[in-house]
């Protein structure tokens, strides 16, 4: 028990270290004693900003060729801190600030904290619940994920992103020298890789799982925050972020983008869950405030989402530049809003934060999305069905009914009130609006992505609509004339209702969705099948593994740890189908005694195959040049003997 | 200690109360015995002609029973009795691979709830 203690305490301030700590350390170098901030903003804040000074850090010692050690990364984390520190009591001294009294911001009666809390336990409940029994390393994303960490741990540097494949040369089949992986992004894994270096934790183990159930709570807050920010001149702002959190917390906790995302290990969605809002919470407040630090903060976090994940990167693109366009559907306040635009963009730490992104991004590392044009994949006619949008149905499945419905409530009234509500408006209308258009109608909009990855972003921003519209409704309701009584048991009946809907429909899916049958079972037996080869094969070898009929088999690689595609495999029969893709993998598991079968097992080398027996064994059993090595029931390995 | 503080600690336990509990359950859930029910059979060397075998016990049983064939025809047998967590190598004398060239020598072991797996080399 021990062990399992001090390891878990060491984990803990681990994420202290390098997940809150550089975050909060600038945030009082940068505004000392006093800072616009309530300690809940800071909390999350100091995540967020936290996730990408970690990348700049071991980006800055990658490239100047530093080994990424325990010592390296400690060293510069503890450097930075010292600076951070430097700076804040040089700051103290000079202007001998008095302690502030805590702001007034997010400033909660104790019902509505008693609220908060309740609301944050049953989010944490829920999401243990599901957790439980998918908590363990299981998923493919994840596997394909921990590959790059555990190369990152092995090669002490940053990873290049790049994998082997059957090619087709002149007729013969062969494997192929190591060709760029698009989809992979720098800032999914440096801080997963931080964490595991200096704890020297497994990589296959809980603990990612852990770090993305962090983040998942850390995108409520996120959204928690925004909301409020959003709503903070009106009355109605305690309630309308409480909303919030009730209605992304508690209900539909399973769903794509929360929990299931955590457990099925997506880890850039995650980041970009906390990232954007985050974004749009400092750009909103710098527009509302005048304050150039707010800018600064949002350039900065901005920078770090094009490290960390390309679609949530592309997604808030497109959200801010409709935020932008709507503000002008209120011509006047629109110009003085950009006057104000201009004038921070051209103030010295703005333009410092700017330069130094420019630099970074051209002279330091550029995103490999970039670098590899894959930006240019993604926009154009949708290449296949996938991508030419989803119906109102699904989207409305995919969102949640209730909170789709609060939504469009929402920006009704936002749209109704405009004058009253210009930059929100602009902002939700904008994001929610670009959203939805982009997984409705990708055409119009000229982009060739998955619909269904799109729809998920959809979540936060209506949330905040429909939140608003649960705030000011209630706020009518408390504010409505007593003499027109009819009207008010109306108008309460109608909002239990809704809120009768939103649980109903909430805890359905939440329910639904649980997993029933522990993850870990099957995870331990393909990872069995690796292990037993591991030390048994050598360079010449070659495996090829089934992914439609073994569970969890992504992660095999990471006990190989030879290429990110070794073992081969035989991937989803679908994948097959009218594509250019090489039929190797496929016909040397479903057809090993064809002529193009035993062509493909002559000329790529492969002479190990991992399957399921009871669907694919029958084939292999059949031709004496295979020996059945090995056999847990549910996995058999094959051997072909030359 | 101001409000805001207090709920920011009580979040920050109750999500390391979480973690702690999964992480724990997590690595129960990893240990190949904890709640499982499952054994392998593997030969030792699966690229020679070497007959030695491994059964390896995750099972709530603890015997088995193992038999060599060549062809159809039973050559060798035994029992291997077996805590879980642990496994053993069956050691077979290279003679047996070197008189029964150009046959499938197949292993074949049966646990207490006649559950069989089988593994073979086609002996060039």
């Amino acid at each position: 028990m021990f062990p399992f203690i001090s390891s878990q305490f060491i984990f803990f301030l681990t994420i202290g270290l390098v997940l809150f700590l550089p975050g909060y350390a600038i945030i009082k170098a940068i505004y000392g004693k006093k800072t616009p901030y309530n300690p809940l903003e800071i909390f999350l804040i100091s995540f967020g900003v936290s996730l990408v000074t970690i990348d700049v850090i071991l980006i800055l010692l990658g490239k100047a060729d530093v080994p990424l050690t325990r010592t390296s990364i400690l060293t510069s984390l503890f450097t930075f801190l010292a600076i951070c520190l430097g700076i804040f009591w040089f700051q103290k001294t000079k202007t001998n600030q008095a302690v502030p009294k805590e702001p007034t911001r997010l400033s909660f009666s104790k019902k509505e904290t008693a609220l908060f809390v309740l609301l944050m336990f049953l989010s944490i409940f829920f999401r243990t619940a599901y957790l439980k029994n998918t908590i363990s390393p299981t998923a493919t994303d994840l596997g394909h994920h921990m590959y790059w960490i555990k190369v990152i741990s092995q090669t002490q540097a940053l990873p290049e992103y790049t994998k082997t494949d059957i090619v087709k040369e002149n007729e013969v089949y062969k494997i192929g020298t190591p060709q760029k992986i698009e989809d992979f992004i720098i800032g999914e894994h440096l801080f997963l890789a931080a964490i595991q270096i200096i704890t020297g934790f497994k990589v296959v183990s809980s603990f990612p799982v852990i770090l993305l159930y962090l983040t998942d709570l850390m995108g409520l807050l996120a959204i928690f925050v925004l909301t409020y920010a959003l709503f903070s001149r009106f009355a109605f702002a305690n309630l309308a972020a409480l909303f919030s959190l009730f209605l992304l917390g508690p209900l539909f906790a399973f769903s794509s983008s929360q929990a299931n995302f955590v457990s099925g290990g997506v880890v850039g969605n995650l980041l970009g869950n906390v990232l954007i809002p985050l974004a749009l919470y400092f750009f909103y407040r710098a527009l509302e405030e005048k304050q150039v630090s707010f800018l600064v903060f949002g350039i900065f976090i901005t920078f770090g989402l094009f490290y960390t994940h390309h679609l949530s990167a592309f997604v808030f693109i497109f959200a801010l530049l409709a935020t932008f366009g709507l503000l002008f559907f209120s011509p006047e306040k629109a110009l003085a809003d950009l006057q104000e635009i201009f004038r921070l963009l051209l103030s010295p730490a703005v333009l410092l934060i700017v330069f130094s992104t420019i630099v970074f991004f051209f002279f330091v590392l550029m995103p490999s999305y970039i670098q590899n044009n894959a930006v240019q994949t993604v926009l154009g006619a949708p290449s296949r069905s996938t991508k030419e949008g989803l119906s109102i149905t699904q989207l409305s499945f995919l969102t949640g009914e209730v909170r789709m419905i609060l939504a469009i409530l929402g920006l009704g009234v936002l749209l109704f009130f405009k004058n009253k509500f210009h930059r929100q408006f602009a902002l939700l209308a904008g994001w929610t609006g670009m959203t939805f258009l982009m997984s409705w109608k990708p055409t119009l909009v000229n982009i060739n992505i998955p619909s269904s990855r799109i729809a998920n972003y959809l979540v936060f921003p209506a949330v905040i609509a429909g939140a608003f519209f649960l705030a000011w409704f209630f706020q009518i309701l408390k504010t409505s004339d007593k003499k027109l009584f009819l009207k008010e048991y109306w108008l309460v009946a109608s909002f239990l209702i809704i809120l009768l809907f939103g649980f109903t429909g909430g805890y359905y899916d939440n329910t639904k969705s649980l997993k029933e049958n522990v993850s870990a079972n099957s995870a331990v037996i393909t990872y069995d099948s690796a292990k037993y080869l591991t030390t048994r094969i050598d360079k010449t070898d070659l495996i090829l593994k089934d992914h439609n009929y073994i569970s969890n088999d992504s992660w095999m690689k990471i006990f190989f740890m030879r290429d990110y595609n070794f073992p081969l495999t035989r991937s989803f029969f679908f994948r097959y189908e009218g594509t250019n893709r090489e039929q190797c993998t496929f016909s040397m598991i479903s057809d090993p005694n064809s002529t193009f079968g035993k062509k493909c097992f002559q000329e790529t080398g492969t002479n190990f195959v991992i399957l399921n027996p009871t669907v694919d064994g029958g084939q292999f059993e059949k031709n004496k040049a295979f020996w059945k090595i090995y056999d847990s029931g549910s996995i058999s390995t094959f051997y072909l003997k030359q | 200690m101001e409000k805001s503080k207090k709920v920011i600690l009580l979040i920050v336990a109750m999500f390391l109360l979480s973690s702690l509990w999964l992480s724990y359950i997590s690595q129960k859930q990893m240990n190949p015995d904890y709640q499982k029910d499952w054994w392998t059979l593997s030969f030792n060397s699966p690229k020679s002609s070497s007959l030695d075998f491994v059964i390896t016990n995750h099972s709530k049983g603890s015997n088995f029973h193992w038999q060599l064939l060549a062809g159809t025809t039973s050559l060798k047998e035994g029992d291997v009795s077996l805590q879980p967590g642990q496994n053993k190598t069956v050691s077979i004398s290279p003679e047996v691979a070197a008189s029964n060239s150009d046959k499938k020598i197949t292993i074949i072991v049966t646990d207490a709830k006649k559950s069989v797996k089988e593994i073979y080399k086609n002996l060039p």
